[in-house]
C-alpha cells in the first residue's frame, strides 16, 4: 500500500469517528411528515427533491414518512412521531399544544379560504347562502373547509348543509355544474384553475388571512440542526433550482413564521369544533 | 367503265379507322373499364372496413368510458371523469368526449385544442338521443361534397352509449365523437391510387396491345404493297410472316396470285403467238375491223388472195376496198356481210358476194362475219373468208349434171308409159278381137286356130307385164302404196286364182292365217297379191299332186307397224342346192328344161323379190329336192287404225250374173278413147249387155259432149288416158269443174301400169280405173259398182237345188261337144257357167283350164266327174 492510500484509509476512518462523536451524526435521519392532501407518490415527487438538497447542505439526513389519511396523520403528529411536518395551521396549533411542536417556515403568502358561486348565479350575497348545499374539499382542509365553516357559522350565523367532494377541483367543478349552490376553495387553488373554468365562477366570500401551511418541527430535534434546516430552506429562494424545488413543494416564498405572532390568534377561533372526524 | 367508288369515312369516327388504335383502344378501354371496377369495388370495402373499425372504435371507448365513469358519476367525482375523459383523449381518433348524468347535464367535457386534450365547461350540451337506434350515425359533412367521389364525404362519428349500473337504471351517458378524416382521407387515397393506377394500366395496355400488334400490321402494310406491285410485275415472290397463320395465308395468297398471274401472262402470251401462228397458217383469209370498219388485222391467206398486203390495209376501211374495184368507189353497206353482222349483232354468212383483187380482178367468196361484242357493245368485227371459184364452178357442173340426169329419168319414165301404152294397146286388141272371134260361128279348125292366137297372146301379155314390171322396178319407178284391205279379200282372190289354176290336179289347197293378223291392214295390197300369186302359180305349176299351203304370220308387231311372213309350201318337184342359189335372180328359172317344161319368163320370183325389198320384205325358200318347196316373203304393213284414203281396190272379179247385167241395161255410157280398135271392142262389150254407148274420140271432145248434154244423161264415163287434143287428166278436171258432174263416175282406162299415174287420176277426180287390156271380166263388175241399176235386179232363186233338167241338157249338149272335139264347148261352158260351177267347183275349174288347153280328153273326164257328183 502507497502512502498516499494509506492517508486516505485514515482520513476517512478519521471522519467516521468524528462523525460519531457529533451527536446529530449519530441521529437517525429525521422523518418529515406532509399532509396526505395528496398522493404519497405526488407529495414524494414534490418534497424528496427538496429534501435531497437541504440535506446536501446541511448535512443532516430526511425521511419522508407517508400517511395514508389525514386522520391518520393527525394522529401520528398528536403522538409525535415525526421529527418534521408539514402541516395546515389548525394542524399546527393542535400539534403545538400537545407535542409543542415548533413552526419553522411556511409561505410568505398568507392563506385566504374563499367562496365561490357559478358566475351567473343569483347569490349575491353570503346571506343568500342560507339553507343551501355548500361543497367543501375535505371535511378538514383549513382554509377551504374548517376556517370557512366557523366563519359562515360563527360570524356569519348561516345555517348550511356542507358537501365534502374531496378535493378543490371538484368543489368548484360541482359548483360550476350548479350541484351546489357554493363551494369553499382557496385562493391558491383557484388561481391555479383553467380560465374557462374560473370564468365560470364568482368569489363570493373569503376568510381573512392567515399563516399559510407551516413547516413545524418537534423540540427533540436540537436547535442547532433546527437553524440549520431553516437556513437551508430559505436558501433554496436564492437561486432558480431552488425556487423550482420551492414551487414544487408549494412553499413558494418561505419565511420564518412564529407561533405566537402567527398562530396564537387562531387558538381563539375555537376551530376544534368544527373538525369533522372520520 | 367504272372506276371503284371511294370509301368516304363519317364525319365523327365513333371508332378509329385505323386497325392500330381500333384495336389498342378497345382492349385498353375494356382492361381500364375491369380494373376500374374492381378498384371501385376494392374502395368500397376498403372503406367499409374502415368505417366499421373506426366504429368499432367508437363503441369500445364509449364503453369503457361508460364503465369507468359509473363510480365518480355516482359521487358527483366530476374531477375524476375530468381526468379520465383527458387521459382517453389520448386516443388519436377521439375528437370530442363527453359525459352526461342522467339529467343530460354535461359533467365531462373533453376535446382537443391545437392538439392537446382540452376540457371544456359550461358548453352548451347537446341533446341526448331520444331512441336506441340513432346511437351511432354520422354528422353531414361540413367540408362540402367532393363531386368527383364516389362516397359523400363522412362527417365525424357520433357514438352514443348508456351509463347504466347493470340493473337498468341509466346513470347518464358518454358520447364520443370521433374523426372520420383518417377514413376519408383513405378513401380519397384509394381513389386517387385508383385513377392514377387506372391511367398507368390504360397506358400500359395500350403500349402492350400496341407493341403486340405493331408487327403484323406492318406485315400487313407489307402484304398491302406487294399487292399493289402485283398490278405491274407479276410472278414475284415474297417472304411470309409465320407468326400470323391469318397474314401467312394472306401472304401465300397474294404468291399464289402473284404466280397464277405470271403463268396466266405466259399463256395469253402463248395463246396469242398461237392465235398469229394459227391466223397466219390459215387456208383461209382472216381480217379484223374496228367499229369504224378500219382493218386492224389481216392474215397472210388474206394478203394472197386479196393481193394487198398487211401494211397497205392496216388502218384503211378495208370494205371499200374489197367491195369495189377502186378503193375509193362506193359500194352498199348493207351488202357487205360485215356491216350487215355488226349491225345485227351476231354472226351472218354469206356466199353470194365477190371481193376485188388489187389487180382490179374479182372472185367469188364465201365470208363468215361476226362482230366482237363486249358487255353487249359492238367493238368491230372479225371476217373470215374464201375464194370459191372453184366451188362455184362446181356447182354449175352439178346443175347441169343434175337436169340432165332429170331429163334423162324423165325420158326413161316417158318411154316407160309410152312403151306401157304402145305395146299394150295393140295386146289389147288381139286378146280382145281373139275372144270376140271365138265367140262368132267358127269350124273347128278355126276355133283352135284362133285359141292358139288368144292363148299365145295372153302368154305375150303376161311377158310383156313381167317385162314392164321389172322395168319399172329397175327403174326405181313403182312406188310402195298405202290402202287399207281387208285380209279376207286378198284370201278370196288367192283362193279363186288358185282354183282357176289347179283344176284338173289332185291339189289340195289350205290357207293358214295367224290368230294374231288383225283383219284389217294397210298395205300394198296389188303387190302383195302379185307375190303371193306369183308363188302359188309356181307352186301349182312344179306340183303334181298333194298340197299346197298359204301361210300367213306375225314377224313383229310394233305400234302401228306390223310385218308379215307369207309362205307358200307345196309338196312339189322340190329345188336342189345349186337351184335354190341361183334362184329370184333375174331371168332364171331352176334351170332351162324347167322353161321348156312348165313354161314362164323367169321374171316371176325377180319381180316378187324386187317387190318385197320395196316393202321393206325378204324373200326366201326353203327346199329339199324331191320333197317340196316353201316360198315365202315378209313384207311391212301397218295395222289399219283411221281410215286411209283408200285408193280404190281393184275389186276381184266377182261372177256377173247375166241377171245382175240386166239391171244396168240401157244405160248411156260415154267411152271416151281415141283407139280405132279399141273403140270398136269397147263398144262390143258395153252393147252386149245392152248399154247404149257415145263416142268421143279425145278429152275435148268429151268434155264438150258432156257440157252440151242434158244432166244426168250419162250414167258412166270410160276415159282413157293418153288421147291426143286433151289427155284423160285434163278432161276430167275440166269435168269435174262443173258442179253437176261432180258426181258423174268417170273411170280411168289406163294402160299405163305407173302407180304416179293412177295418183294423179284421183288428184284429177277420176272414180275408179280400168287397168287395159280391158276384159268383160275387168269390165262388168266395175259397170255394175259404179252404174245405179236401171231394172231391178231379179234376184235369182238362189236355190241349193240344182235344175237337174237344165243339167241334163246342158250336159248332154256340152258332152256332144266335147267329144267332137268342138272350140263350141268353151263358150258353151262360159254360158252355163255359174249352174256348172255351182255343182262342182273343182271339177268345173279343172274344165275350163282343160278347154282353155285345148285338151279335150281331160276335159271330157272332168265334164263326167263334174255330171256325176250331182
Amino acid at each position: 500500500m502507497s502512502l498516499h492510500r494509506a492517508v486516505r484509509h485514515i482520513r476517512y476512518l478519521l471522519a467516521l469517528l468524528l462523525s460519531l462523536l457529533v451527536p446529530s451524526a449519530w441521529a437517525a435521519p429525521y422523518t418529515v411528515a406532509l399532509v396526505p392532501q395528496f398522493k404519497a407518490r405526488q407529495l414524494q415527487a414534490e418534497w424528496r427533491p427538496l429534501l435531497d438538497r437541504i440535506s446536501a447542505e446541511t448535512g443532516l439526513e430526511f425521511k419522508l414518512r407517508f400517511y395514508s389519511s389525514i386522520p391518520e396523520f393527525e394522529s401520528g403528529f398528536l403522538a409525535g412521531e415525526p421529527d418534521f411536518a408539514f402541516m395546515n395551521p389548525y394542524h399546527a396549533v393542535m400539534a403545538h399544544k400537545k407535542q409543542g411542536y415548533i413552526p419553522l417556515l411556511s409561505n410568505a403568502q398568507p392563506l385566504t379560504g374563499i367562496l365561490v358561486v357559478a358566475a351567473n348565479s343569483a347569490i349575491h350575497s353570503v346571506e343568500d347562502l342560507n339553507e343551501r348545499r355548500i361543497a367543501f374539499p375535505a371535511p378538514n382542509a383549513f382554509g377551504a373547509s374548517l376556517y370557512m365553516r366557523a366563519l359562515l357559522i360563527e360570524k356569519e350565523r348561516l345555517i348550511i348543509h356542507p358537501q365534502y367532494v374531496s378535493t378543490h377541483a371538484n368543489v368548484y367543478r360541482q359548483v360550476l355544474l350548479g350541484d351546489v349552490a357554493a363551494g369553499g376553495g382557496v385562493n391558491q387553488t383557484f388561481a391555479d384553475l383553467p380560465d374557462s373554468l374560473r370564468a365560470g365562477l364568482r368569489i363570493l366570500y373569503e376568510t381573512p388571512p392567515s399563516a399559510s401551511h407551516p413547516i413545524a418541527v418537534h423540540p427533540r430535534v436540537p436547535e442547532a440542526d433546527r437553524r440549520l434546516f431553516s437556513e437551508a430552506f430559505l436558501k433554496l429562494g436564492q437561486d432558480e433550482a431552488g425556487r423550482a424545488l420551492l414551487k414544487d413543494a408549494r412553499i413558494p416564498k418561505p419565511v420564518a413564521v412564529d407561533y405566537e405572532h402567527d398562530y396564537r390568534p387562531l387558538e381563539s377561533l375555537k376551530l376544534e369544533r368544527y373538525v369533522v372526524l372520520e | 367503265m367504272t372506276r371503284p367508288s371511294r370509301l368516304r369515312l363519317p364525319h365523327l369516327p365513333l371508332l378509329p379507322h385505323h386497325l392500330q388504335w381500333r384495336l389498342s383502344l378497345p382492349i385498353a378501354l375494356v382492361v381500364c373499364l375491369a380494373f376500374f371496377a374492381y378498384g371501385l369495388y376494392a374502395a368500397r370495402e376498403q372503406s367499409k372496413l374502415a368505417e366499421a373499425l373506426l366504429r368499432s372504435q367508437g363503441e369500445g371507448l364509449a364503453k369503457s368510458i361508460a364503465i369507468a365513469s359509473i363510480d365518480a358519476l355516482l359521487t358527483r367525482d366530476i374531477e375524476t371523469i375530468e381526468q379520465l375523459l383527458l387521459r382517453e383523449m389520448q386516443n388519436q381518433r377521439a375528437l370530442t368526449i363527453q359525459v352526461f348524468d342522467g339529467q343530460g347535464n354535461l359533467v365531462g367535457d373533453v376535446d382537443r385544442v391545437n392538439g392537446e386534450p382540452t376540457s371544456h365547461y359550461a358548453r352548451p350540451a347537446p341533446p341526448l338521443p331520444t331512441s336506441l337506434h340513432e346511437l351511432i350515425f354520422y354528422t353531414p359533412d361540413t367540408h362540402g361534397i367532393h363531386a368527383w367521389h364516389p362516397h359523400t364525404v363522412r362527417g365525424d362519428l357520433i357514438v352514443w352509449e348508456p351509463i347504466d349500473n347493470g340493473i337498468g337504471v341509466s346513470l347518464g351517458w358518454v358520447r364520443a365523437t370521433l374523426d372520420t378524416g383518417p377514413v376519408n382521407q383513405t378513401h380519397d387515397l384509394i381513389w386517387r391510387n385508383n385513377l392514377f393506377l387506372l391511367l398507368l394500366v390504360l397506358l400500359t395496355a395500350l403500349l402492350a396491345v400496341y407493341l403486340f400488334v405493331r408487327r403484323p400490321l406492318k406485315e400487313l402494310d407489307r402484304a398491302r404493297i406487294f399487292a399493289r406491285t402485283l398490278s405491274h410485275s407479276w410472278g414475284m415472290q415474297t417472304p411470309g410472316y409465320p407468326e400470323i397463320i391469318e397474314i401467312n395465308q394472306l401472304f401465300e395468297a397474294l404468291n399464289l396470285v402473284s404466280s397464277s398471274l405470271a403463268q396466266q401472262e405466259k399463256a395469253l402470251r402463248e395463246g396469242r403467238h398461237f392465235l398469229a401462228e394459227l391466223a397466219e397458217t390459215l387456208g383461209e383469209g382472216v381480217y379484223a375491223t374496228d367499229r369504224e370498219g378500219r382493218c386492224t388485222f389481216m392474215n397472210r391467206e388474206a394478203e394472197r388472195l386479196i393481193g394487198w398486203s398487211r401494211q397497205e390495209m392496216v388502218g384503211q376501211p378495208i370494205c371499200s376496198w374489197l367491195h369495189t374495184r377502186h378503193p375509193e368507189g362506193q359500194f352498199a353497206e348493207h351488202s357487205c356481210p360485215r356491216t350487215m353482222a355488226m349491225s345485227q349483232k351476231q354472226l351472218l354468212r354469206d356466199d353470194d358476194t365477190a371481193y376485188f383483187r388489187k389487180d382490179g380482178s374479182r372472185f367469188p367468196v364465201a365470208i363468215i362475219a361476226n362482230p366482237l361484242l363486249e358487255n353487249g357493245e359492238v367493238k368491230g368485227a372479225v371476217v373470215v373468208f374464201q375464194d370459191i371459184s372453184n366451188r362455184k364452178q362446181a356447182e354449175a357442173t352439178l346443175r347441169s349434171a343434175r337436169d340432165a340426169a332429170e331429163a334423162s329419168s324423165r325420158a326413161k319414165s316417158d318411154f316407160l308409159a309410152n312403151m306401157s301404152h304402145e305395146i299394150r294397146t295393140p295386146m289389147n286388141a288381139i286378146i280382145g278381137m281373139a275372144h270376140l272371134a271365138l265367140g262368132t260361128q267358127l269350124n273347128p279348125r278355126q276355133q283352135d286356130y284362133l285359141k292358139k292366137i288368144q292363148t299365145s297372146a295372153q302368154h305375150l301379155l303376161s311377158i310383156i307385164n313381167d317385162v314392164l314390171d321389172f322395168s319399172k322396178l329397175e327403174a326405181g319407178k313403182s312406188v310402195v302404196e298405202r290402202m287399207e284391205f281387208e285380209l279376207a279379200t286378198l284370201l278370196e282372190e288367192i283362193a279363186s286364182l288358185y282354183s282357176d289354176k289347179s283344176a284338173g290336179k289332185p291339189i289340195t289347197f289350205s290357207i293358214h292365217v295367224d290368230p294374231d293378223v288383225p283383219p284389217r291392214l294397210v298395205g300394198d295390197y296389188l303387190k302383195i297379191k302379185q307375190i303371193i300369186f306369183n308363188y302359188v302359180a309356181n307352186a301349182i305349176k312344179f306340183t303334181e299332186q298333194g298340197e299346197i299351203d298359204l301361210l300367213i304370220s306375225v314377224i313383229a308387231h310394233e305400234r302401228g307397224e306390223i310385218q308379215l311372213k307369207f309362205a307358200v309350201r307345196d309338196t312339189g318337184i322340190g329345188l336342189t342346192e345349186q337351184q335354190r342359189k341361183q334362184l329370184f335372180q333375174s331371168f332364171h328359172q331352176a334351170d332351162s328344161s324347167t322353161s321348156r317344161r312348165y313354161g314362164g319368163t323367169g321374171l316371176g320370183l325377180a319381180i316378187s323379190k324386187r317387190l318385197a325389198e320395196l316393202m321393206a320384205g325378204m324373200v326366201g325358200v326353203e327346199s329339199r329336192y324331191g320333197a317340196g318347196s316353201t316360198f315365202w316373203f315378209t313384207a311391212r304393213l301397218e295395222t289399219a287404225s283411221t281410215k286411209t284414203a283408200a285408193l280404190v281396190v281393184e275389186s276381184p272379179h266377182p261372177e256377173v250374173s247375166e241377171a245382175q247385167l240386166a239391171t244396168i241395161a240401157g244405160a248411156h255410157i260415154l267411152l271416151v278413147e281415141d283407139n280405132p280398135l279399141n273403140q270398136e271392142m269397147m263398144r262390143i262389150f258395153l252393147e252386149q249387155i245392152g248399154c247404149r254407148v257415145d263416142l268421143a274420140e279425145n278429152g275435148k271432145v268429151a268434155v264438150n259432149t258432156l257440157l252440151e248434154a242434158p244432166v244426168g244423161s250419162y250414167a258412166l264415163v270410160l276415159m282413157d288416158m293418153q288421147m291426143p287434143v286433151m289427155d284423160g287428166i285434163d278432161a276430167c278436171i275440166l269435168i269435174r269443174q262443173r258442179s253437176e258432174l261432180a258426181d258423174l263416175p268417170i273411170v280411168a282406162m289406163t294402160a299405163n301400169a305407173i302407180d304416179e299415174e293412177r295418183q294423179r287420176c284421183l288428184i284429177a277426180g277420176m272414180n275408179d280405173f280400168l287397168p287395159k287390156p280391158i276384159t268383160p271380166d275387168t269390165l262388168y263388175p266395175l259397170l255394175l259398182h259404179w252404174i245405179p241399176p236401171t231394172v231391178p235386179e231379179r234376184v235369182p232363186p238362189t236355190t241349193p237345188q240344182v235344175d237337174r233338167e237344165q243339167l241334163a241338157r246342158v250336159g248332154e249338149e256340152l258332152t256332144q261337144l266335147i267329144s267332137n272335139s268342138e272350140l263350141k264347148a268353151i263358150h258353151m261352158l262360159e254360158l252355163h257357167a255359174e249352174l256348172l260351177r255351182a255343182i262342182a267347183p273343182e271339177h268345173y275349174q279343172e274344165l275350163k283350164a282343160a278347154l282353155d288347153d285345148i285338151d279335150f280328153d281331160t276335159a271330157l273326164s272332168a265334164l263326167g266327174k263334174l255330171l256325176h257328183s250331182v
